[in-house]
């Protein structure tokens, strides 16, 4: 019911939609040839029932829904069930570990963002859900709706991540021009005093963090482990605000802006070095993929190479 | 039914299926859905694929006139093997259940 309410709430109107929610569903059980491999069988089956003149209705109806699908074949595959990263467990431990380091490690905080970046692996991960969604779309006459998702990258996500770096860039900026200028900017805004009005604003975005970080959580224990890495980065985002907002709050304002300047730098150096890790990872895992799939291949082309002609 | 025992039967009722003859997928799929309106198409494929990757069907592809090549579906003698170990299996439980009077 709970997977209901969440996940199959939209209507499936076309056979890309029903292909890439099956993928969605199936990259983080299957090693990827398989997928594309279950994926391009079900395309053949669909299109047969579209020719036939079934509608996306009754395809649905008849085949089940892309959830259900992906759940028949786990039931039939147990060697597809031990992956490390499938069980929130392995999630849990990353979190206390990373939190742990938090706080109780000098430089804690760096060391944090590093290991919750680790967690944006997993969007890079479902990236290649966005070559499922290029492969198996082309096909399809269907118009194909704008989604929220890019390459099963959330739209926002990718935005803010982008906006980053111009953010960090705008803030050292600002900081410049307030050193600079201080005596002449207004004491208040509004009823406000100007301090209370920045430590405010930065609150606000603090809190919206939280909100993040409380959404992902809940849909993580009511949805799907896939919500659980944006969890742990939005925690290594909130604990990174706070820390910086220290550093700002208890730092020596009669400095010179290049303080300011080598701060901003070290925190896009360490956001490289998260999405650098990120694709470490990533790496990793498709060579755990690759040399298990040549192996079974190897084993297969065996037996089926004298059979290429019906 | 027990979940078990229903997938036992389906299993042996596509390897029975296959063993007549090399067949399309999707056309295994349908007749068997035909036999068991109630399991659904995707229950079929699921097992289908198990069978193909224990060993007890080999695939090939087949060209079609129009559209992409298909893939078909064939027993191998592992499935002939298995097919005969369930046939003799289920037989066996008819006979205990005739026995019992059930």
């Amino acid at each position: 019911m709970k997977q209901n309410l969440f996940q199959e709430k939209n209507a499936i109107t076309s056979k890309a939609e029903y292909l890439s929610a099956l993928g969605r569903h199936l990259t983080w059980h299957f090693p990827f040839p398989q997928v594309l491999e279950i994926l391009a069988d079900y395309q053949e089956y669909l299109s047969i029932d579209h020719e036939q003149g079934a509608t996306m209705e009754t395809i649905v109806a008849q085949w089940g829904s892309p959830k259900s699908v992906a759940d028949r074949l786990l039931e039939e595959s147990p060697e597809a069930k031990p992956r490390f990263y499938k069980h929130l467990a392995f999630w849990l431990c990353v979190f206390l570990v990373a939190s742990y380091v938090y706080f109780h490690v000098t430089y804690g905080a760096y060391i944090f963002l590093a290991i919750s970046s680790f967690s944006l692996f997993g969007f890079f991960h479902l990236g290649k859900l966005a070559s499922i969604e290029h492969k198996f779309a082309v096909r399809d006459e269907s118009p194909k709706k704008s989604s929220v998702f890019i390459g099963g990258i959330p739209r926002p996500l990718l935005i803010v991540h982008c906006a980053l770096p111009v953010f960090v860039l705008l803030v050292e900026r600002l900081a410049r021009y307030v050193i600079r200028h201080v005596d002449v900017l207004p004491k208040h805004i509004g009823p406000l005093q100007t301090g209370y009005a920045i430590g405010y604003i930065s609150c606000l975005f603090q809190i919206l963090v939280l909100l993040l970080l409380i959404w992902t959580m809940f849909m993580t224990l009511c949805t799907s482990v896939h919500y659980f890495p944006a969890a742990v980065h939005a925690l290594g985002a909130l604990l990174f605000i706070m820390e910086t907002r220290g550093i700002f709050s208890s730092m020596d304002l009669s400095a010179t802006g290049d303080t300011l300047l080598y701060i901003c730098i070290q925190c896009l150096a360490i956001y490289g070095l998260g999405i650098a890790l990120a694709f470490f990872f990533q790496m990793l895992l498709s060579m755990l993929y690759a040399s298990k799939d040549d192996a079974k291949n190897q084993s297969a082309q065996g037996q089926s190479s004298s059979q290429d002609n019906v | 039914m027990d979940a078990q025992l229903k997938k036992g039967i389906l299993e042996m009722c596509i390897l029975y299926y296959i063993e007549k003859g090399t067949m399309y997928g999707y056309d295994i799929i349908q007749n068997m859905h035909n036999y068991f309106p109630e399991v659904s198409e995707s229950t079929f494929y699921a097992i289908l694929r198990r069978l193909h990757k224990e060993g007890a069907a080999t695939t090939f592809k087949g060209e079609v006139s129009k559209g992409p090549s298909r893939i078909y579906y064939k027993i191998t003698e592992e499935g002939r093997t298995q097919l005969e170990q369930l046939r003799t299996d289920w037989k066996d439980l008819q006979n205990i259940i005739t026995e019992m009077g059930i």
